[in-house]
């Protein structure tokens, strides 16, 4: 198990110097500047991305999401559906050519969201939703029943995984987020435990995997219970079937309809257990912070907050297996 | 077991809240008798400020002994019983005002660091080589021939006068080791740089009032010493007051600071050793390696940046020491089959 952190929409060299500082091993691009030429992302671009990567010493381990207008008809079922599949299966030989090992995507449309801030404690700020105040307008001008847009996610890992794997790529969806049935029209499917088994029954392949959104998981109705769907039997589930390529390890207070974000170590999940439940089963990927707090007197990306949250996980990882994670004290 | 965060003297609001937020509780501010001279109603105002976050004012932490005034009280000398009588009027205050330890040191020529060296990253840590210290630095008191025995003296009457006094007040008192932890610089001898000295200071007088301020960093550096096994005598002695949890490279008479993962002591094994021997207090960042384009942070070496990565890490640490318990351990790697990601 090891420690990642991302970046989005950037290739900040003062951010890949932090993390490099941090001790960070993967590194993960959330919809890099990458032009988008004629519907796909070019080889000798990607090539670059990589290349700026690994020159602090870092690894470009997963590009997570490409613009989402190279993809919003193949999700959603809109009439472009067919050109943004094959824009995209183009993309992902372009990514494996490049030699970036993963290709993560976040199945949903509209884009991520929240409804609010709440301060959660002496000032600081988490992201908050509540599913009585969302007021998504439709987002389509087409429609979209719940079987056609699993028939769009079913057609999608038939197509890509065949792809992803001849090239390398090993792909993972992430949930989506905040994890509701319905959001501006669009029926959403990754919302759930039984959406993801479906997903990973789809095609019996590492290739066909999932990005472990933690936060999003924990939000998810009756995450928070004893109830056989929890945080952690979820865990357990993809974890021990392979199917997890990394994970967003970030807390959350409570599951919707109604939740909102908190520090790492103080939301409903206990992180320890979460840690464990990896470990047992034999998780070989990597963590990251994802969202942090915003706190007083912190950057715009959160610096202080993302240093905290890495510090917290490099802690657990290296307690919970007693290992070191630059393999010292043996 | 809890975190702890170390702030220079009158910590500004803005701090305060961020310890708050990130929930550091806990509050150790630097000061004390020889750099502030506080009185009693100051220290009061001092502790009711940090309580007003919701934190507490969980120790004072300096040290009189590198301020030439109080020369007498650390060798000897005419003015000892003087000069003591005034430490023992602050010692007071400060107990009385509330405030339950006082960490100080031992230590006439301060600390001292020769070139940092460059760690992860490109980030900087503090380096210390004995040989490049002492090529350059002059006799401290040219005119005096310092001896060990000296030394121990005047702290064997130091303690045998202030240790009453925090019993009577509440405070315990106790003393960070020489750091660097090395025979002598500048003529001076550096009394606390062994395993031996810390077990002669706790037998002076036998009392929970007479203890460690266990700067973990430092009893690192003493040359042959076994940390785990220091942790484990003065952790079941009860003689630790508070921890400052950092990690360095290797011992004197050469090294350097490093990340809290990254230097030779397993901090993971540390932690669990002041867990087994009943060690409730507290743990602090301390310093930090310089990482580049941080922000100033209000305390020792280290930004806002490098600091709150080591205290993400130690609030990981203390809750899965805690927590691994109830699981008999932690996960038995040698037993888990690899997934393929």
């Amino acid at each position: 198990m090891r420690i990642g952190m991302g970046l989005n929409s950037s290739t900040n060299r003062e951010a890949l110097r932090f993390m490099s500082q941090l001790g960070v091993q993967d590194v993960v691009l959330n919809t890099p500047p990458v032009p988008v030429r004629n519907g796909i992302w070019e080889l000798p671009e990607l090539v670059g991305l990589k290349n700026g990567i690994d020159e602090w010493g870092l690894k470009l381990t997963a590009i997570e999401n490409t613009p989402i207008d190279m993809r919003h008809h193949m999700i959603a079922g809109g009439p472009r559906f067919d050109e943004q599949l094959s824009n995209m299966l183009e993309t992902i030989k372009n990514i494996g050519n490049a030699g970036i090992p993963m290709y993560t995507m976040s199945w949903r449309y509209p884009r991520f969201y929240r409804t609010g801030h709440v301060d959660i404690g002496w000032g600081a700020l988490g992201t908050a939703y509540d599913a009585e105040v969302e007021n998504w307008p439709s987002v389509i001008d087409w429609d979209l029943s719940l079987d056609k847009a699993w028939e769009c996610l079913e057609t999608w890992v038939k197509e890509a995984t065949p792809v992803a794997e001849k090239y390398g790529v090993k792909l993972g969806l992430h949930p989506v987020d905040p994890p509701m049935p319905e959001v501006g029209g669009v029926p959403q499917l990754l919302h759930n435990f039984e959406g993801y088994k479906r997903l990973i029954d789809i095609v019996d392949s590492p290739y066909n995997s999932i990005l472990l959104c933690q936060g999003s998981f924990s939000q998810m109705a009756g995450a928070d219970q004893d109830n056989g769907e929890s945080i952690y039997d979820m865990i357990e589930y993809f974890v021990k079937r392979e199917r997890v390529l990394y994970v967003h390890f970030r807390n959350v207070s409570g599951t919707v309809p109604k939740f909102h974000e908190t520090f790492v170590n103080k939301g409903h999940v206990d992180m320890y257990k979460a840690m464990r439940i990896y470990a047992e089963n034999g998780f070989d990927g990597f963590f990251m912070d994802d969202h942090v707090p915003m706190t007083k007197g912190d950057t715009a990306w959160g610096h202080r907050a993302k240093a905290y949250a890495n510090g917290y996980i490099q802690s657990l990882i290296e307690t919970v297996t007693d290992t070191s994670l630059y393999g010292l004290h043996k | 077991m809890e975190p702890m965060v170390a702030l220079h003297g009158n910590p500004t609001d803005e701090v305060l809240q961020v310890a708050a937020q990130f929930g550091v509780q806990n509050i150790l501010v630097y000061g004390g008798p020889g750099t502030a001279h506080m009185k009693y109603h100051e220290y009061v105002a001092l502790r009711m400020k940090i309580e007003s976050y919701g934190l507490k004012l969980a120790a004072i932490e300096g040290g009189f002994s590198p301020q030439l005034e109080y020369h007498d009280v650390i060798f000897g000398g005419p003015k000892q019983d003087e000069l003591i009588d005034d430490l023992l009027v602050q010692v007071r205050d400060m107990g009385r005002a509330g405030i339950p330890i006082y960490g100080y040191n031992w230590m006439p020529n301060s600390w001292g660091r020769a070139q940092p060296t460059i760690v992860r990253g490109g980030a900087l840590g503090t380096g210390y080589d004995y040989d490049w210290e002492n090529s350059r630095r002059p006799a401290t008191f040219p005119e005096e021939n310092i001896t060990e025995d000296q030394m121990w003296d005047a702290l064997e009457y130091w303690i045998k006068a202030v240790t009453p006094v925090a019993e009577e007040v509440g405070m315990r008192c106790g003393i960070h080791p020489e750091d660097p932890p090395v025979p002598q610089r500048g003529g001076v001898p550096g009394l606390f740089r062994s395993f031996n000295a810390f077990k002669r200071l706790v037998e002076i007088t036998d009392s929970d009032y007479n203890a460690i301020e266990f700067c973990q960093g430092t009893f690192s550096e003493m040359p042959g010493e076994d940390i785990y096994e220091m942790i484990e005598y003065f952790g079941t002695r009860n003689k630790i007051m508070y921890v400052h949890f950092r990690n360095v490279s290797g011992q004197a008479p050469s090294f350097n600071e490093e990340f809290i993962n990254t230097g030779y002591v397993n901090m993971k094994k540390a932690m669990r050793t002041y867990r087994d021997a009943g060690f409730t207090g507290n743990f602090i960042d301390d310093h930090c390696p310089l990482m580049t384009e941080d922000e100033d942070f209000p305390g020792n070496l280290g930004g806002y940046r490098s600091r709150l990565f080591a205290q993400g890490y130690i609030a990981g640490e203390i809750e899965s020491v805690k927590k691994e318990v109830e699981y008999g351990g932690p996960v038995d790697m040698s037993k888990v089959v690899k997934g393929a990601n």
